[in-house]
């Protein structure tokens, strides 16, 4: 029994990079083993660090729960630790992730849109038919295009206002137990 | 229909402003008429909120397309409940070009 299954983490777009090499070391490091940062560690730097979010928030926005995300964002920060100290290469792919929502992008005009609920003919902005769905490439054989929450993976069945609703909302069940934070269910109404 | 264009100045040669919640100025093209008008955005200063406060002002003018260079996670939702389409759109084109691009 490999015990109970990872919730998908949700990416808001692709890394700008595919990863990062040193300079300037000894060659021998250099051609050593790269260190593999998983699509959801650099997210988790990305909200933590760039967008300067709470690991709460962070963790509501990616939906994982608060504790979930401070592991992701501290196994990423100790693989970014290891390249830097060690001298190797960051390359950054694989970890089950998919991307937030419903997103393509044209080949010809290089914008991105959404389409929710419908599928997309032709180009929001440009018009032009050269378009192709906005994905992650299949790492580890799990992330793909469909989005398996849903029983048939066809949402032209559902209205948008339906498709939300079926979804796994955004907020953890119990609500976060930091004192301060905002997401914190009140005790009063089970006193 | 009509689309909202984040843009930096209130003129055609203006370019796209790369943020949505905090841009300057709404362009708002209707691609029926051809017409454009320029709406300024009061939320641009806001010290919170300003992606919400920014969805009601193109929601107001019954926007069905917005273009800009990024969207922030709070509005993403929002957007979607209200039917207006996101594009992303990261070159630095002038409101002329992208209304050209829009009369395919």
């Amino acid at each position: 029994m490999k015990g109970r299954p990872k919730n998908i983490r949700k990416i808001s777009f692709m890394p700008t990079v595919s990863g990062f090499r040193p300079y300037g070391g000894q060659t021998k490091n250099a051609d050593s083993e790269g260190v593999f940062l998983h699509y959801e560690e650099y997210e988790s730097v990305r909200l933590n660090d760039y967008e300067k979010h709470t690991h709460c928030e962070s963790a509501a926005i990616m939906g994982v729960s608060r504790p979930t995300f401070t592991r992701i964002y501290k196994s990423a920060r100790e693989k970014i630790a290891k390249a830097f100290i060690e001298g190797r290469n960051i390359i950054i792919e694989g970890g089950k992730v998919e991307i937030d929502g419903n997103w393509y992008v044209c080949e010809e005009c290089h914008a991105l849109f959404s389409s929710e609920g419908k599928e997309a003919t032709c180009c929001a902005l440009c018009g032009s038919e050269r378009i192709s769905r906005y994905t992650l490439p299949d790492c580890e054989g799990e992330a793909t295009e469909s989005v398996p929450y849903l029983e048939n993976n066809t949402p032209t069945a559902l209205s948008a206002g339906e498709l939300k609703m079926s979804l796994p909302t955004d907020t953890p069940k119990r609500g976060c137990r930091r004192r301060a934070c905002a997401h914190r269910p009140s005790h009063e109404e089970n006193k | 229909m009509k689309v909202a264009i984040t843009c930096r100045e209130n003129n055609a040669d203006a370019l796209i402003d790369q943020r949505f919640g905090r841009c300057a100025y709404f362009a708002i093209y209707n691609t029926e008429d051809h017409s454009l008008e320029f709406v300024e955005n009061t939320a641009h200063n806001a010290a919170e909120g300003a992606g919400p406060a920014a969805v009601a002002i193109i929601a107001n003018r019954e926007v069905g397309k917005v273009v800009s260079g990024e969207f922030g996670f709070k509005i993403k939702n929002m957007l979607n409940d209200l039917n207006i389409q996101m594009v992303i759109f990261k070159e630095e084109k002038s409101v002329k070009e992208i209304t050209a691009l829009l009369n395919h």
